[in-house]
């Protein structure tokens, strides 16, 4: 009967030091990359910086999402709230707080925050939410929360994930997560290596963590990642640069005159076309345009109809030609639009007008 | 008097063969500009750089410069000045701010932005306008503009609130068009997709009709519509359910009674 007692309290005692091994869901979502030494004497980096990564194979979305710290001892969390979606394979930079203009600007930041992380030891949570933890006195009892994505202690933290916090920060090193951020074994130590910081942000080439395939039988095989981030493009073409009525009198009517305008988005929002010109000198003369749209446009209300309208004069706002709301198809919507003026020219003072027409366009 | 107007004529007739010149198919227009990105994002205090290209026959010189940016009620963009509410105009810089390219040349112009301390977090935005110069010897010269949306995230807690009011009917000709009205109380801008932005037409509880949004995306404090045009012959009193979710994942379900 002792030695059952006794067996049973060791199995009691032995599931209380297996607790602070009590691991974060960290599913595909991790802390890849933790610097602390930003701005400090002889830093590497201007700025403390905490890199994340999707090992995962689906996109996460982490706009709800927050980095938060505590000091290696606390449990008070100071939370940096996160934007955007993490493709697989992808990093997303959180820039912190920075000592002084001391070490290179961090690649573009696709999260910014002002916390201050510590060299000597601290925690650093992937938090399901922006709400602020309370958890940290003693090790587990932040990784075992369900909200909690990922925990990394380092140095002297008093919470960590599995055995023992990774080692501690200085003004030249960080810690990295192992397998280019792949390796998660819930074990912080062995997770994490000490080393150069070397920050990627969400333009680095997306770093698959599948595992390879086996070799054909026979033969051998490779594979060879293929990324490329294909930009939007924005275009405008015009059919003339210059218009001229030629010779006119006071009570004509000029032919109006062409010019298409070939617009292009490759955004799928699509984009809106306006007008506006500048008044004619010497004296201002009564211009205006008709219009129509191409396929997949919408033309301008004023312009709906055939509608002659006179072509405002800046800083007036522009005329809508028209818009669309959707990726342009090959080649451009080709607006239709035919320059005249709006009623017969009046008496001016015979000489050369001109003026300028400045057609706008604007990507959704 | 008579000469004058034969002189006329033959510019005319002149102006009509350039013109038919100009539009065959194959020939490249005199002026004809292309930049990408064509939409930039910058978090913070930040760099970006914009590409641009003349694919046209002339040399052309660009100006480059900042201006406020907005989206009207129906989501259409505009030039606005560059103090407009949550305008980050004056945080941008560019350089260079002009570019000569001849036909074929490519140039590159970098964005910078500084954003103030103690400024809202969240999204502010301007438009990086490229704009041709006139050249010197035009009558009536025609120059082109081209707007790229720069958007500067502030640091700091983003905020995110969607909400609706009353559907409505709007008649124009034989199209009906139900119009969404959204206010954006966040402090980030909303995107709606049109397959997440939908409105069910239904009768006694049976399915009619199911309507997608225009796309669109809702600036930061603004009022905005979500446009559902329908094309069919629906009449009398029915129940429209809007089921509507941004990008980000905001979601707004409502019931409308509505007389169609």
């Amino acid at each position: 009967m002792h030695r059952v007692r006794l067996v049973l309290a060791l199995l009691f005692a032995g599931a209380l030091l297996m607790a602070p091994a009590a691991r974060s869901a960290s599913a595909d979502m991790v802390v890849s990359q933790v610097y602390a030494g930003g701005g400090n004497s002889g830093a590497t980096y201007a700025n403390d910086f905490v890199e994340l990564f999707n090992r995962g194979s689906s996109a996460v979305d982490v706009s709800t999402w927050s980095i938060q710290y505590a000091s290696a001892s606390g449990t008070s969390w100071q939370v940096t709230p996160l934007s955007g979606s993490v493709q697989p394979g992808k990093y997303l930079l959180v820039q912190l707080a920075s000592a002084a203009a001391i070490g290179a600007a961090l690649p573009t930041p696709d999260v910014i925050g002002t916390t201050n992380l510590a060299n000597t030891g601290g925690k650093v949570g992937l938090v399901r939410g922006t709400t602020a933890l309370t958890c940290g006195a003693t090790a587990g009892s932040c990784s075992s929360l369900a909200l909690v994505a990922d925990l990394v202690g380092y140095g002297s933290a008093t919470d960590y994930e599995g055995s023992g916090a990774t080692a501690g920060l200085s003004n030249t090193t960080g810690v990295a997560r192992n397998g280019g951020g792949c390796t998660d074994t819930d074990v912080n130590d062995a997770d994490f290596t000490g080393g150069v910081p070397a920050p990627r942000n969400s333009a680095t080439a997306a770093a698959q963590c599948s595992g390879t395939p086996p070799p054909p039988s026979g033969g051998t095989s490779g594979n060879a990642g293929v990324d490329i981030d294909i930009q939007s493009e924005l275009s405008i073409a015009l059919e003339r640069q210059n218009i001229s009525f030629g010779n006119a009198m006071a009570g004509d009517s000029p032919t109006a005159i062409s010019e298409r305008v070939t617009v292009s988005n490759t955004n799928a929002a699509g984009y809106a076309l306006t007008v506006h010109r500048s008044a004619f000198q010497p004296a201002d003369l009564p211009l205006g345009m008709t219009a129509s749209a191409p396929a997949g446009g919408t033309i301008g209300a004023q312009l709906a109809g055939g509608a002659k309208v006179a072509i405002p004069i800046a800083p007036a706002a522009d005329l809508l030609i028209g818009t669309t709301a959707a990726r342009s198809a090959t080649g451009g919507d080709a607006w239709p639009t035919n320059v005249s003026f709006t009623s017969a020219l009046p008496v001016v003072p015979p000489g050369h007008y001109s003026a300028t027409i400045t057609y706008t366009v604007i990507g959704r | 008097m008579t000469a004058r107007r034969l002189g006329s004529a033959a510019a005319l007739v002149s102006l009509a063969l350039a013109s038919a010149s100009a539009g065959a198919s194959g020939a490249r227009p005199p002026v004809a500009l292309t930049a990408s990105p064509s939409h930039v994002e910058l978090a913070g205090s930040g760099r970006a750089s914009v590409r641009v290209t003349n694919n046209g026959t002339a040399s052309v010189v660009l100006d480059v410069s900042e201006a406020g940016f907005a989206l009207d009620l129906r989501g259409r963009p505009k030039v606005v000045a560059r103090s407009a509410a949550r305008s980050a105009a004056s945080w941008l810089s560019f350089r260079p701010s002009r570019l000569s390219l001849r036909p074929g040349a490519a140039g590159v112009v970098a964005i910078r932005s500084r954003v103030p301390v103690r400024v809202e977090p969240g999204d502010h935005d301007a438009l990086a306008l490229f704009t041709t110069r006139r050249r010197a010897a035009a009558g009536l010269a025609v120059r082109i503009r081209m707007g790229v949306v720069v958007v500067v995230r502030a640091p700091g807690e983003v905020v995110r609130h969607l909400t609706a009011s009353r559907l409505r009917l709007v008649r124009r000709g034989r199209l009906r068009t139900l119009e969404l009205p959204l206010v954006n109380r966040g402090n980030v801008t909303e995107s709606f997709a049109r397959a997440k932005a939908v409105l069910t037409l239904e009768r006694g509880g049976r399915r009619l009709a199911k309507l997608h949004a225009l796309p669109r995306e809702l600036r930061p404090r603004t009022r905005g519509i979500l446009e559902f045009r329908y094309r069919g012959s629906l009449r009398g009193r029915l129940v429209a359910r809007a089921d509507v979710a941004s990008d980000s994942g905001q979601v707004v379900r409502r019931a409308y009674r509505l007389r169609m």
